[in-house]
């Protein structure tokens, strides 16, 4: 990148919100509760005694302000002419969990931190469970301050809620289960014109919101509030509701920003209706999607723009959790006694009364009593300040580890195509390191990812590039059909590593292809999906006819992805290496309501294929 | 008798010398109060350097890119790390950098911007028989800057001229020069037929249409008109630049001088950096530089309008251009589907 705006942009994108700088990097759509994971340079905190905090995105700037008015007051004088000194890193929940369970290589990934503040407590958790499976003592603390909350909701379209009887009739997860189970979809309701029921829920493995609607779901099987047991968990009518409920579901995925996103994209186009019904997404979110704001930042230049049709926050009957924000002190190995009293002196910091009330102009609610809940959570904005009515207890964590184990089985299955660039450019090298070219890189991480795919997912593979096949003369061959991944789980990825770098790179004609081979391969009962990596700019040897192939592609995609007759198959595009067309890959991606994932990094490929894979 | 002689000189010489320097002063105002000590320093964009000359002789002029010295005022702490006084440079700039200050919570740098020195409305230069080629075949009427993307990077032959032409090639002014950002702008502003655009606007089919427009990016120069008249219609099938720099191309027959709708302009200010909006205002009056300006083609009240400006175009109030903050956002944008 050259000039101005990439060195400025680039400088000025690491927001100085700390002691420390953060970065606020974009992997797929970045923030929210899912994805993006950066560090910059953390600044110098002289003698003082540093508290590292690990934060998820979404309360990164607001925190990171806290802190620094905390450093250098009053409030970070220690016993001893000592200070405390706080600097805060991004980590999303997941990717914090996965680091703190597996170990957290400081050199790559940040210091260590000394508070962890995952979005929910129920990371916790996950961790403390992740390390007893591993023999070791929990990291997590029982009880934590919480910073702020926001409340797990179902957004729905304001006519949609309303032909369901919003807002004077309760509704829940129960009718989510029975839309999703009704054929005629929203002709039962009246709407015809709407299609079919469809519901939007994040990865639970990677977001807040996927993990606290797991929770909400199960509890709605069972009639409970509290006390999900593992024998609740092996009902058949539990594992009957969970099914029934995934059936809807449109993809998955690390970020609800990729939902709203592609929801405010299909407002402004005038129809709301039809890419999705209804999303779980925390509270917080909706009243940002209703200010026009639907990822939560405003980044260079974006100005605010009210949807169409605004989303109203449904409050499901059978209750729902809390993100509490927690402010855990880990008792961990490289965790000393100054540093907790450190941490607990900014922990009493952000608690005052004047501190909590800045949450609110962020869209959660104070995590203390003394600050009454106020603007903008108001039915002015499609939220109810009076409710929730009913709250979930957090399960114990071995029940919430069965949760996502049975997920794993009763989540929507996929049929996937994966179709990977092997132009000759991918030979070139990804790893200066370890001198593995682009291709290497790619291969491991696809092979990884197959892991990711659950046995009765449909997964095939293709290559692409020009001069293929015996006679030289096919631009995209398919190494395996789509087929149950756990029968053909090795021979996937015995042929990805078998490939090797050619020629060309056929990216329009190829997408096409491949995209009305899936079309036509629609089933119904499963996420269709083509998962496109490359590395380069269309380069099929003819270049007169690329802007007619690519505007064929776009109105191919878009054709196929709007309307009520829709038969969405989604194309996620990986942008691979420094060459990769990013703008186009977008396009491609924003034409089927999917997500384009930046691995301009090669070395990244592993994290974004993973991060890909989460969708299904 | 000889003494006395060379004393009536010298007197007669430092006479004329004062009248010589009041007559400069009173047309032209010496920027910053003095011009002893060339105490205060104006940096200058490349695309402007020769109108900037004029002004040597009362000020230092540091020459750079603009996207240079936004770069270096976007990240200076203060006006003394900034190193300079007074950047003369279209309005839209000082826009660009305060906004990317205040994304960055710093303190503002730029003061308020002297008034508008000169302007000059973006254009499109092209070779007449492709411009009736795309008016009778693919824009169907009049080309403006939508059409012009839309058609942008395809065979000649499939939008209504002739194969022989080969693709429809067109250049812009290097957008992070000082006038190439406005083109630019103008140029988005014609996608949107306005300029009430934001950078939520510019999305997966902006970038589409704005990567055609691009994609002779790699021959982007400062001076595009000039790489079209000297090369011919094989480097360029159209370029859009400012009016200021197509002066060339008005008194050619073979090429055409469009004006795309909606007029978007460049108006030259000069921005103060710190508190020197004093020196800012002294620039902006400078008669010497406004001459200059007028002479190179922009349109400067109280100066004749060279020859090749349209004098029948009535510009409009403002410069048609977004927000600061949205061209630093379609600056970014162009770098990508560049890069």
């Amino acid at each position: 990148m050259k000039g101005m705006t990439p060195t400025m942009g680039t400088r000025w994108a690491l927001a100085l919100v700390t002691g420390g700088l953060i970065a606020a990097a974009t992997a797929c759509s970045g923030g929210g509760d899912g994805g993006a994971e950066d560090n910059a340079g953390l600044e110098d905190p002289g003698d003082c005694v540093v508290v590292d905090i690990a934060s998820s995105p979404e309360k990164l700037e607001l925190l990171g302000a806290l802190a620094e008015s905390f450093n250098g007051s009053d409030a970070a004088r220690m016993p001893n002419d000592g200070c405390a000194f706080v600097r805060v890193q991004n980590k999303s929940s997941g990717a914090a969990e996965q680091l703190l369970a597996n170990g957290w290589d400081e050199a790559v990934d940040g210091p260590r931190p000394v508070i962890w503040s995952p979005a929910a407590s129920t990371w916790g958790q996950v961790l403390n469970q992740h390390l007893s499976e591993a023999g070791q003592p929990a990291m997590a603390p029982a009880e934590a301050a919480s910073f702020m909350l926001t409340p797990l909701v179902i957004a729905m379209p304001r006519p949609m809620a309303e032909a369901l009887g919003w807002p004077d009739t309760p509704l829940g997860w129960a009718d989510v289960l029975a839309l999703a189970r009704d054929g005629a979809g929203w002709s039962s309701r009246g709407h015809p014109e709407w299609g079919a029921f469809r519901l939007g829920k994040t990865n639970p493995n990677f977001s807040t919101s996927g993990l606290s609607a797991l929770i909400a779901q199960a509890y709605a099987a069972t009639g409970k509030t509290s006390g999900l047991s593992l024998e609740d968990l092996a009902d058949p009518a539990v594992d009957s509701f969970a099914r029934g409920v995934e059936s809807a579901v449109v993809h998955y995925g690390d970020t609800t920003l990729t939902f709203l996103n592609n929801w405010y994209r299909a407002d402004q186009r005038g129809n709301p209706y039809q890419y999705v019904s209804a999303v779980a997404v925390e509270e917080k979110s909706l009243i940002d999607y209703n200010s026009g704001n639907p990822d939560g930042i405003l980044d260079q230049g974006e100005e605010p723009r009210e949807p169409r049709v605004p989303l109203v926050a449904i409050y499901p009957e059978e209750g729902t959790v809390y993100s509490d924000n927690p402010l855990m002190v880990l008792d961990a190995e490289w965790v000393d006694h100054q540093q907790q009293e450190a941490a607990a002196a900014f922990v009493e910091y952000v608690q005052t009364p004047e501190n909590q009330a800045r949450v609110l102009e962020y869209g959660f609610r104070p995590g203390i009593a003394d600050v009454p809940v106020a603007a903008p959570i108001s039915e002015a904005n499609g939220v109810n300040p009076a409710t929730p009515q009913t709250l979930l207890e957090v399960p114990e964590p071995e029940v919430l580890a069965r949760l996502l184990d049975d997920w794993a089985i009763q989540r929507k299955s996929a049929q996937v195509q994966i179709v990977i660039d092997v132009s000759g450019s991918m030979g070139d090298l990804g790893d200066p390191e370890t001198g593995a070219t682009k291709l290497d890189l790619a291969k491991d991480a696809a092979i990884t990812a197959l892991d990711e795919f659950k046995d009765d997912d449909q997964v095939g593979l293709s290559i692409f590039s020009t001069e293929l096949g015996d006679n030289g003369d096919q631009e995209v061959l398919e190494l395996v059909p789509p087929s149950r991944v756990g029968d053909v789980r090795e021979q996937l990825a015995n042929r990805i590593r078998d490939l090797v770098p050619t020629n060309g790179t056929p990216l329009f004609s190829v997408t096409q292809r491949v995209y009305e081979e899936a079309l036509a391969d629609f089933d119904p009962a499963r996420i269709n999906a083509v998962v496109v990596l490359s590395d380069g700019r269309n380069d099929d040897g003819e270049t007169a006819d690329d802007r007619d192939q690519l505007t064929e592609l776009i109105d191919t995609l878009q054709a196929g992805s709007e309307g009520q007759a829709g038969r969405p198959v989604r194309v996620f595009p990986i942008a691979y290496g420094d060459d990769a067309d990013l703008p186009t890959l977008r396009q491609i991606a924003e034409a089927t309501s999917a997500a384009v994932y930046d691995s301009s990094d090669p070395t990244s490929i592993d994290k974004v294929f993973t991060a890909v894979v989460s969708n299904f | 008798m000889k003494a006395v002689a060379a004393l009536a000189a010298a007197l007669a010489l430092i006479v004329a010398a004062v009248l010589v320097r009041d007559a400069l002063d009173d047309d032209g105002d010496s920027p910053g109060g003095s011009s002893a000590g060339h105490d205060i320093t104006l940096v200058c964009p490349t695309d402007l350097a020769d109108a900037c000359a004029e002004l040597e002789d009362d000020v230092t002029v540091r020459v750079e890119r603009a996207s240079v010295t936004a770069d270096r005022l976007a990240a200076a702490a203060d006006a003394d790390e900034a190193d300079a006084d007074v950047w003369l440079a279209p309005a839209p700039w000082a826009a660009v950098v305060a906004d990317a200050r205040e994304r960055a919570g710093a303190p503002a740098l730029v003061g308020e911007t002297s008034a508008v020195i000169g302007r000059s409305p973006v254009v499109l230069v092209m070779w007449d028989d492709r411009a009736t080629a795309l008016e009778a075949g693919a824009c169907g009427g009049p080309v403006e800057w939508r059409c012009l993307g839309d058609v942008a990077d395809r065979p000649w032959d499939t939008v209504g001229g002739q194969s022989s032409w080969g693709r429809v090639n067109v250049g812009l002014t290097d957008p992070e020069t000082a006038t190439g950002l406005v083109v630019l702008g103008g140029a988005a502003s014609g996608y949107f037929d306005t300029a009430d655009y934001a950078a939520n606007d510019l999305d997966g089919e902006f970038s589409g249409w704005l990567g055609a427009l691009a994609a002779q990016a790699g021959s982007a120069a400062a001076d595009v008109v000039n790489e079209m008249l000297t090369r011919g219609a094989g480097q360029f099938s159209a370029v859009g630049a400012l009016e200021a720099d197509a002066l060339a191309a008005a008194d050619r027959n073979s090429v055409r001088v469009i004006y795309p709708s909606p007029v978007a302009t460049a108006d030259l200010v000069a921005i103060p950096i710190g508190d020197a909006e004093g020196a800012a205002g002294d620039i902006a009056g400078n008669g010497d530089l406004r001459r200059a300006l007028a002479d190179a083609g922009w349109r400067v009240d109280g100066e004749a309008l060279a020859a090749g400006v349209d004098r029948g175009l009535e510009l409009p109030a403002d410069d048609t251009l977004p927000g600061g903050g949205v061209l630093g956002a379609l600056l970014a944008r162009w770098n990508e589907v560049t890069a």
